[in-house]
């Protein structure tokens, strides 16, 4: 197999091109790297060794780099990257049985990613931020949701045989009287397949000819009904379509065409699907989703709600500066810009917001920091990274309300001073980070960003820049040390950025979510956005809801709402037939609050009296086929992928802690492991630098205090949630009716089809692929734990 | 600034760090990570202390002081931390302070350093390293079962080290050792020149005891007699006993009766070893016994007559002659001790690395050299010629840390009483580079502290030493395809001084182009 003709003759001259783009001092060097590879799709040692020569950086500084982020290769790859979702989300949902399934189908060995034919190379990545419609993978920019282990493989073919789908460049302007058809398009939505019915809506308003217009609009946040199309009626009338299919369009077109009373006799096939929310029914094998999706929204999905940072949702187009200038936007930051700086700051503080990045620091007093620490110089940083591997609030912000973020940020830079910024946006978002850029150009243009900002006779300049996968960079020190072109290590606080940040200079940084609920503030007043929420925690909070829920998706809640409002009448409850077991709320650094603590309110304290973190914004919710343990491991083996390694004992410590898990999942543990874990964990806690080694040990230590019986039971050789693979078995029980679809399910025929009998599992051949369990239409194949004896 | 170390009150100047104040308060910081001179990049966290007022340890390197800070060096707490620290590094380390042949030789004869000497070709030093541990370096080079060959790594490869015909070798030269000590500490009496007997007398005249060696025959060596013609040659053991006979007073025919006999020499002895072989329960009958013999303290050697030790025979009947002289080196040390205050025994810390695995060991093997194990090590009478054993010797892995007494991990992991194994689990591979004219680099034993980029990165000498990975897998080494010496341009022997391990140290043995 040779994937890459060798070309280090082209390989410089690629080098070259990046260099002269992006300038040979530090801060260019990662941007270079990034721009090779995205030309090559890797790093080839010719040209490193170009970019050491013609810049400032070493080729030790290079392959420091080109190591420590996950996004660079230096080895060739095959056409296509297979990105297999292992993010939360994805992994309480099976993420690792898809991963074997697909690794089986390409034949591919322990430790080989590239197919034998250089078609595919798997990659495991952690959240691509379509949580709820996990598990996920995404081929090349196609996105495949809701997979299952034994048709996974299908999505590669279809990967390789399917016309992409496309959007007819330009929308018809529709007459005024003309129904419109919202559809969002954001990342996950487009990954639910939403983009192909645009484009076949849009296809079907052409060919018809008919009198209906079609828009995207901003996410909705009804992630669980995606496709979604919303007609707005000239009369003000609304229609919901849910879980719309490509072949569907053409009929809701006809149905909102004018002459309406014509064409109802073509709508027999159109299902109004409103009455399809409460559950899915005939679901596909797996959903597609296509490439530069919006999504569907947030909007109108019941319950306590009460949109800040996503006000608007579902109905401007999130692309365009006039829907958002229309709808109220840069009013306050016009505001602002004829405020005194301090003025700002004071409303800001009055306010009581605090930080959404997962500590809570309140916002109004770091902006006093930044704006009193001595220095001409300031920098302001949108910290966008968002790592929780289950979280995809910042995504959508950026992706659906770009300009709000960007309104708050200038409004923070002419408060603290800062003529120059940076929005960090992770690399795994493409599509929000296309729509930021183009963001930010469009403000550019209108003068709200620029040399003269708003009006306000000052410069605020802001640049965009990708991380390079790593999600310690959204820890603010790392952040800073990738900007200045370093690996992204975090460095001791104090200093805090805000007295020695970039480059040396007083840096605020905030999180994305933070820069958002800024507008509303000065628009409404400081008051009232305090008047929102509990004593310590004001105004909402977003959170990207999934796992075991009905309606997943993206919500925005008052502060102090309740875990159990939000699972319950937001989400809809755990589906039929499960009991719900706890939340995970904040990721590896968060906790699990449990069932019996659900009316725990959202507020930075409370959850952390319960062991828990308010955290960036992820909830994952897990019910009795969840293990706790498994999930514990999940988080542990995601830090310690994620450690940058420079404190001994988040480097060896949460490898250690991780090890004691591994044993406890496979039952080889001894008692004595849980009294190591709980000491490992205070080590480790105790011991390391930044945020990520202090709270690493956190999702273990919550599952310890609220469900330790379970550790006990892995003790045992036993997983009470028949999650564990090794502690389990499969076996067919009494009511089997001999269909025989499990038999034909299972990859590695440890069922053999026996028609109309009851069928039998061989253990030694099976891989628990869980193919036989989710096939049985009569429920008959069971999970036994533990795996030996009865 | 004024800051408070464990109840001492210090003036500090304002950018001071903990570590300083620490300093100025006379109290003592262990510390890996941190270099003088060198911005301060915390990642070993064994210099923690606890900050009054904060919610996590500190890491005293590189915590500015603040006024009126209150700093806890030295609390249970914090030395637990430190511990742990400690031995969180030792379970990814993978280097042996001590070689598992030396492990294994019940003597603690330091093997790796002796075959280096020969390996240099000088073979008098060698001589003294064998000497140094039993005293009778011709009778162990013929009677010795040798089961440090056993344990040599590289018999899981392709034959351990000749290392018994090395011995033998060693002695077979021109040698001048048998020099007297310098008499500082009271005398101690010797009764029995048997192998025990003899190495006690042996190691309590090296640690400046003079010595009385009573033996109630006409000759010294005891049982050892018996081995000789067959296994053993007179004139080698009569040369081993002239070397002793120069440092210690024999007296022969010397018949020590009982108790009354032992106190005699207590009188002008401050102590009295029995080593007299399996006729000392009947001999000295008043004292306590068990089955197998006279009753000694495991420990201290010490019987339960004040001022009387017992070892070997005496005690329990030993076989082996190495294990014989093994117990006359513990007597001889227990005395030592009881007797000076003064601990001379090594410390047997060591991290083993266990059985090594293939990859790792044929790495090693291709830097020692690719010769077969000498035939002529396995006849034990042949005597091999200078070339035979050096190329022999250089077989050696170099299991043993060359700079194990100036490891500070070693030092420290002493000091706090860590356990190597407490954390046991996955662990990077034992490696090592080579190629570097002047230095040895082992992957295996770097904890990344990091010194050693950052000296590189300062000097801007080579093209940078850097760290690769991250999280478990962060290693330390030069870019992909560079070699060391590229990276390490000029600075390559300041690293090697500053590493805090045995990682990068300066070269001791030979390089392989060098080899005969
Ligand atoms: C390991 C780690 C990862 C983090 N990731 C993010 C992130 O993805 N986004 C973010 O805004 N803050 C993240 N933070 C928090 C930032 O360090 C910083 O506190 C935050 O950006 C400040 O913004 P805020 O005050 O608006 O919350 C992370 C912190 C740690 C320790
Ligand atoms: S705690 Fe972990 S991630 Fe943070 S600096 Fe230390 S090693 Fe790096
Ligand atoms: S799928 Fe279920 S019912 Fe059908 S044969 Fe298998 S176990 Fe029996
Ligand atoms: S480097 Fe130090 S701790 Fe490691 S093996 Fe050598 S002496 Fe022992
Ligand atoms: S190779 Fe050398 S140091 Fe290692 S065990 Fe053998 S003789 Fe000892
Ligand atoms: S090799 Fe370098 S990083 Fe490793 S321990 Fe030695 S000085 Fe530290
Ligand atoms: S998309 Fe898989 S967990 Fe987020
Ligand atoms: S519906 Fe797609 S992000 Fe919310
Ligand atoms: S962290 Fe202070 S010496 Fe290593």
């Amino acid at each position: 197999m040779s994937l890459v003709e060798p070309d280090p003759g082209y390989w410089a001259q690629v080098a070259d091109e990046a260099v002269a783009r992006h300038g040979t001092d530090p801060s260019g060097t990662i941007p270079i790297l990034q721009e090779i590879q995205d030309r090559l799709r890797w790093l080839p040692e010719a040209a490193l060794r170009r970019v050491a020569e013609t810049t400032d950086a070493t080729l030790a500084d290079l392959y420091g780099l080109a190591t420590f982020y996950s996004q660079f290769r230096l080895r060739p790859v095959g056409r296509n990257i297979v990105s297999v979702c292992h993010g939360t989300a994805c992994h309480v949902k099976g993420s690792e049985l898809i991963e074997d399934s697909l690794r089986r189908h390409l034949g591919l060995s322990d430790g080989a990613d590239t197919d034998r034919d250089g078609n595919f190379t798997i990659e495991r990545v952690a959240c691509l931020g379509c949580c709820t419609l996990a598990p996920v993978v995404r081929i090349e920019g196609v996105t495949y949701g809701q997979l299952k282990p034994d048709t996974a493989p299908r999505a590669l073919e279809d990967f390789l045989r399917r016309p992409r789908l496309r959007a007819p460049a330009g929308t018809p302007a529709a007459a005024a009287d003309a129904t419109e058809l919202r559809i969002a398009i954001d990342s996950c939505c487009a990954a639910g397949g939403a983009d192909a019915v645009h484009a076949a809506l849009v296809q079907a308003q052409r060919r018809l000819g008919a009198a209906v217009s079609v828009r995207t609009v901003s996410c909705t946040g009804l992630c669980h009904q995606i496709p979604f199309v919303e007609a707005l009626e000239p009369n003000g009338g609304r229609r919901i379509y849910a879980h719309v299919s490509p072949g569907e369009a053409e009929a809701i077109v006809l149905r909102h065409d004018r002459p309406s009373s014509i064409l109802s006799r073509a709508l027999r096939g159109v299902r109004l699907c409103l009455d399809r929310v409460a559950g899915p029914d005939d679901p596909p094998p797996w959903k597609r989703f296509e490439r530069d999706p919006q999504e569907p929204s947030i909007c109108r999905f019941v319950g306590p709600q009460l949109r800040i940072a996503t006000e608007g949702c579902g109905s401007g187009d999130p692309a365009s500066i006039d829907d958002y200038e229309r709808s109220g936007g840069f009013e306050a930051l016009r505001k602002a810009s004829r405020m005194e700086p301090d003025e700002i700051i004071e409303a800001v503080e009055r306010s009581g917001l605090r930080g959404r990045g997962g500590a809570g620091f309140p916002t109004g007093r770091k902006w006093r920091t930044v704006r009193q620490a001595p220095g001409d110089r300031k920098y302001l940083i949108v910290n966008g990274d968002e790592g929780d591997p289950g979280a995809f609030m910042d995504r959508m912000l950026l992706e659906s309300f770009p300009f709000r973020v960007l309104e708050g940020a200038a409004i923070a830079a002419l408060a603290i001073g800062a003529e120059e910024g940076v929005l960090y946006v992770r690399a795994e978002y493409p599509h929000a980070v296309e729509r930021a850029f183009q963001a930010i150009r469009a403000m550019e243009e209108r003068g709200l960003l620029g040399e003269d900002c708003a009006g306000s006779g000052r410069a605020f300049r802001l640049r965009l820049v990708r991380g390079a996968g790593a999600f310690v960079c959204g820890e603010e020190t790392a952040l800073i040390a990738a900007l200045e072109g370093r690996r992204g290590t975090p460095t001791l606080r104090p200093p805090y950025p805000a007295e020695r940040g970039l480059w040396g200079r007083p840096t605020c940084v905030n999180n994305v979510e933070t820069y958002s609920l800024v507008p509303w503030i000065l628009n409404h007043g400081p008051d009232a956005f305090a008047a929102i929420g509990t004593e310590h925690s004001k105004g909402t909070k977003v959170f990207a809801l999934a796992g075991s829920v009905r309606r997943g998706g993206l919500i925005e809640v008052p502060m102090g709402t309740t875990i159990r409002q939000i699972v319950e009448e937001i989400g809809g409850g755990v589906p039929e037939g499960r009991r719900f077991k706890a939340v995970q709320i904040g990721g590896p650094s968060g906790g699990c609050v449990p069932a019996s603590l659900a009316d725990t309110p959202v507020d930075y304290e409370e959850l952390q009296k319960v062991g828990a973190i308010m955290g960036s914004g992820g909830m994952v919710v897990l019910d009795d086929t969840n293990c706790m343990v498994d999930v514990a491991r999940f988080f542990l083996r995601f830090t310690q992928r994620e450690s940058c390694g420079q404190c001994t004992s988040c480097r060896i410590g949460t490898l250690r802690m991780l090890e004691v898990l591994d044993r406890l999942c496979t039952g080889t543990a001894k008692p004595a492991d849980l009294d190591t874990l709980e000491q490992l964990a205070a080590h480790v806690a105790a011991g390391s630098l930044c945020g990520l080694g202090t709270t690493a040990p956190n999702p273990v230590v919550t599952s310890l205090r609220h469900f330790r019986e379970e550790y006990e039971a892995h003790l045992r050789g036993e997983c009470p949630a028949r999650r564990c693979t090794e502690l389990i078995r499969y076996h067919v029980d009494r009511t089997c009716v001999g269909c025989t679809l499990c038999a034909q399910a299972c990859p590695t025929g440890a069922i053999q089809p026996a028609p109309h009998q009851r069928h039998v599992v061989l253990d030694d051949l099976c891989v628990r692929c869980d193919a036989c369990r989710t096939v049985c239409p009569e429920q008959a194949v069971v999970r036994l734990s533990p795996r030996r004896g009865s | 600034m004024r800051v408070t170390v464990d109840g001492t009150e210090v003036q500090v100047r304002p950018e001071a760090t903990i570590l300083e104040a620490c300093g100025m308060a006379g109290v003592e910081i262990p510390t890996l990570c941190h270099h003088p001179g060198l911005e301060p990049r915390p990642s070993c966290f064994v210099c923690v202390v606890r900050v009054a007022g904060r919610r996590r340890l500190a890491p005293a390197c590189a915590t500015p002081v603040e006024e009126g800070m209150v700093v806890d060096a030295s609390s249970q707490e914090v030395r637990q931390a430190r511990r742990a620290a400690l031995e969180l590094l030792l379970s990814d380390h993978a280097g042996d302070c001590v070689a598992p042949c030396q492990t294994v030789c019940p003597a603690g004869v330091r093997i790796p350093e002796a075959l280096r000497m020969i390996a240099l070709g000088d073979f008098a030093a060698a001589f003294r390293v064998f000497h140094e541990a039993t005293g009778l370096v011709r009778v162990v080079g013929r009677l010795c079962h040798q089961p440090c060959e056993q344990g040599c790594r590289r018999s899981q490869h392709d034959g351990g080290l000749g290392i018994r015909a090395l011995e033998r070798f060693a002695a077979s030269g021109e040698v001048d050792h048998d020099r007297a000590a310098e008499p500082r500490h009271p005398p101690v009496a010797v009764v029995g020149s048997g192998a025990t007997g003899l190495s006690a007398a042996h190691h309590l005249e090296r640690l400046g005891h003079p010595v009385t060696l009573c033996e109630s025959s006409e000759r010294l060596g005891g049982r050892l007699w018996s081995r000789v013609p067959d296994d053993l040659p007179a004139e080698e053991l009569e040369a081993d006993l002239r070397g002793l006979q120069r440092r210690v007073r024999a007296r022969l025919g010397c018949i020590v009766r009982g108790l009354e006999g032992l106190r005699a020499l207590l009188r002008d002895h401050a102590a009295v070893l029995v080593a007299c072989g399996s006729d000392a329960r009947a001999e000295f009958a008043e004292l306590a016994k068990t089955e197998h013999g006279l009753w000694a303290d495991r420990e201290t050697c010490a019987t339960s007559e004040p001022g009387v030790f017992a070892a070997g025979s005496a005690v329990a009947p030993v076989e082996q002659v190495i294990r014989r002289i093994a117990a006359g080196r513990r007597a001889a040390e227990s005395i030592h001790h009881a007797l000076t205050g003064h601990n001379s025994r090594e410390h047997p810390f060591s991290v083993h690395v266990g059985r090594m695995d293939p990859v790792s060991l044929s790495q090693y093997a291709a830097v020692a050299g690719s010769s077969p194990r000498s035939p002529r090590a396995d006849d034990a009478t042949a005597t091999l010629t200078p070339d035979e054993a050096r190329t022999e010797a250089l077989r050696c892995l170099r299991c043993s840390c060359a700079t194990q007494e100036q490891c500070r991990l070693r030092r420290l992991a002493i000091e706090y009483g860590a356990q190597p194994s407490r954390f046991a689990g996955q662990r990077r591979r034992p490696e090592i580079d080579d190629t570097h004219p002047e230095l040895v680099f082992e992957p295996g034993k770097c904890i990344s502290c990091g010194i050693c980029v950052r000296l590189v990165q300062n000097d801007r000498a080579g093209v940078g030493l850097t760290q690769l990975g991250r999280g478990f897998d962060l290693r330390i080494g030069p870019p992909i395809g560079f070699s060391l010496a590229e990276a390490l341009g000029e600075t390559a022997r300041r690293c090697a001084e500053a590493c805090p391990t045995s990682a990068l140290s300066l070269r001791v043995w030979p390089k392989g182009v060098e080899r005969p």
